[in-house]
């Protein structure tokens, strides 16, 4: 890999907040914080996985970058341009750019309409299209891309399978052909044998249109086997960035060990040494001091408890956010 | 008979809905023996879930119905169990853990009263006996702070808690065995990891015979002494995990195997995906429930329900090339794309 890469979407402390009232009178309202003070470069061309148990707010990540909801503070520029201060026609340009595909094949697709209408409906709010004929081809051409039979253009949602869904939504964020697709836990709704036709399908495209992704996901095996590079998230913060490869043979944070430690073995003659964390991701409500992990890390250090380590260069685009490796601070 | 604690032959169990037969359990047999774990894989739809709630007889009592073969429980029918013997079996044979912890206690009670009633009805302990034996599971079980969690509601604590809490009352009735059902898959994995160990620990001390039903091949290597892989209700490979893993004979187990991602492949590799998806349960019938998907498909398979055979010892299979799957390497399976 070059170390020229053209940058598409570069984030920089991007912080959202989350205001919570318990509804009882007289009750201050509390801060969860979601995503805290987080910076990533992704570039072209690329796989990125963000990887993360729930609630470490990469969801929350995603829906902030194509500005579902908005974020608290910090910037997200997209190949230059900051994305946050567009509005009106620039921002519905740029959001033909970036696209973004969701969790639950199930909820995220209008029941009322059929597979020829969901799939084309971009086309037509962006005016890409100009006649009815090349309509009808285009939507024809994206349900073939996906693996979908032309045949069922008229069906409904509900008529079709879990899997078949998820392509559908496919196609129609492939309608906008966009530069950036932001996945969120694209193939958890769905069982193995659908998700491994899906995981190929997503490579084959990327193959095909050069697309780049960020790729939401909680499972370490599917992230592994989709990415470039890996981002690990914890408690709304990046703890760790590095090259796939690198992170299976070489992780540095304790986080990062122990998530991979507690993945299930892969062949029933496989003994694994297991490295627990005590207790449980601790509540992203109210302030929290020092490092997200302190409470649970096996080597934490007082330290820990008190600052906030920064995210630490170990070489070769590998980025941990942890005292234990950069002592010397 | 009685060699095995739990012995199942050639179950049946339909479902009589408005749009047809659903055949959910199709002709499974499987027997689990004191201290072992068997594991049940297969994907969503393939009657897992049902087979493991009609050992329990917790089927819908107006649709569904075991319409064929047997269910034996140290040598005693359950099927034809009566409601004061069924209430014994549920409550001290045997513990059920569901997939969902958030849901599978009563929101509207605290936890300690949930576990002391249990107790209480199936032990016929004390309310003070009840409480103390509970405090003293939640504490095996890894909670922390028990006396205070017992008066805590199901809300007010994570799903890796709830699950525990579950695990706990599980086991404070010691029973012989447990049946679990997809029990990490509401979990995040450090979590999944805790759960698991937890049930390794608890069947180690108790001697509790598991049967644990799961999507997740992993756990199934981690867990189970032997495996039984399902699709379409039926059996189609099953085997001790070792042998499974390492020498499994179904087109189907191999295109799961194949789908799975590995940490060890490298990075958008192809993966051997399974083309198609299941068939709709109303329809199978007299045929190879997998012929539509599968590479090797022949007429016989369109026409005969292949019958579960043993190949070598203490491994099955249900198909109609078990012989002429010899020569084809795992590695091999080119008709997957």
């Amino acid at each position: 890999m070059n170390d020229e890469k053209n940058t598409v979407l570069k984030i920089r402390n991007l912080t959202k907040e989350f205001k919570i009232k318990s509804g009882l009178p007289g009750s201050r309202a509390q801060v969860l914080h979601a995503v805290n003070n987080f910076s990533l470069d992704v570039y072209e061309g690329e796989t990125l996985g963000i990887v993360g148990e729930s609630g470490c707010g990469k969801s929350t990540l995603g829906r902030t970058l194509i500005q579902l909801i908005k974020a608290t503070s910090g910037t997200v520029s997209y190949r230059g341009t900051d994305i946050f201060s567009l509005h009106g026609k620039k921002l519905k340009n740029l959001k033909k750019q970036m696209q973004m595909i969701f969790q639950d094949p199930y909820s995220s697709l209008d029941p009322r309409k059929t597979a020829g209408s969901l799939i084309g409906e971009p086309l037509i709010v962006h005016k890409m299209v100009s006649s009815g004929k090349e309509y009808e081809e285009k939507v024809l051409e994206l349900m073939r891309s996906v693996g979908l039979d032309v045949q069922h253009i008229n069906r409904y949602p509900h008529e079709f399978s879990g899997g078949q869904r998820q392509r559908i939504n496919i196609a129609r964020a492939l309608s906008m052909n966009p530069a950036l697709l932001i996945c969120d836990e694209p193939v958890s709704a769905l069982d193995v044998s659908i998700q491994a036709q899906i995981l190929n399908l997503f490579n084959s495209i990327q193959k095909e249109r050069h697309i780049t992704y960020l790729f939401i996901s909680h499972d370490l095996g599917v992230i592994k086997h989709v990415s470039d590079r890996i981002a690990i998230m914890y408690l709304g913060r990046l703890v760790e960035l590095c090259n796939s490869e690198e992170l299976y043979r070489n992780p540095l944070h304790p986080y990062t060990k122990a998530l991979l430690s507690a993945i299930p073995p892969e062949s029933p003659f496989e003994k694994m040494e297991r490295i627990v964390l005590k207790g449980e991701i601790p509540s992203p409500i109210g302030d929290l001091r020092g490092c997200p992990l302190a409470g649970r890390c096996p080597y934490a250090s007082e330290r820990c408890s008190r600052e906030e380590p920064a995210l630490y260069d170990a070489g070769n685009g590998h980025k941990v956010a942890c005292f234990l490796l950069n002592n010397n601070e | 008979m009685d060699e095995h604690l739990l012995a199942v032959q050639n179950l049946k169990t339909y479902f009589y809905t408005a749009s047809g037969v659903v055949k959910a359990v199709d002709g499974i047999s499987f027997e689990l023996d004191r201290g072992k774990t068997l594991g049940i894989v297969g994907e969503s739809g393939s009657g897992k879930s049902i087979a493991a709630k009609s050992i329990i007889r917790l089927l819908p009592v107006k649709t569904g119905k075991c319409v064929d073969g047997s269910i034996s429980f140290e040598g005693k029918d359950v099927l034809s169990f009566n409601m004061k013997e069924l209430n014994r079996f549920r409550g001290s044979d045997l513990s059920f853990i569901f997939q969902d912890p958030m849901t599978s206690l009563d929101p509207v009670f605290t936890v300690g009263e949930q576990m002391v009633e249990m107790l209480k009805v199936h032990h016929a302990m004390s309310s003070a006996d009840a409480w103390n034996t509970s405090v003293e599971s939640l504490k095996k079980v890894g909670i922390p702070d028990p006396e205070k969690r017992m008066n805590s509601y199901p809300y007010e604590l994570s799903g890796g808690m709830c699950q525990r809490v579950i695990i706990a009352m599980a086991v404070s009735c010691r029973p012989k065995l447990v049946i679990a059902d997809e029990p990490t898959t509401a979990l995040d994995v450090t979590v999944q990891a805790q759960v698991l160990d937890l049930l390794k620990d608890l069947q180690k001390n108790y001697n509790t015979a598991l049967l644990l039903i799961t999507h997740n091949l992993g756990v199934v290597w981690e867990m189970c002494d032997k495996v039984m892989v399902m699709y379409a209700g039926r059996t189609v490979e099953y085997a001790d995990v070792k042998t499974l893993y390492s020498d499994p004979k179904h087109p189907y187990t191999w295109g799961l195997l194949g789908s799975m991602p590995k940490l060890t492949d490298t990075s958008k590799a192809v993966l051997a995906a399974i083309p198609g998806t299941p068939p709709d349960l109303r329809l199978t019938g007299k045929c190879c429930n997998f012929y539509n998907r599968c590479p090797y498909a022949e007429e016989i398979c369109r026409k005969e329900i292949p019958l579960l055979e043993e190949v070598t010892t203490g491994h099955f299979i249900a198909c109609h090339r078990q012989n002429r799957t010899n020569h084809l390497e795992k590695g091999m399976v080119t008709g997957y794309e």
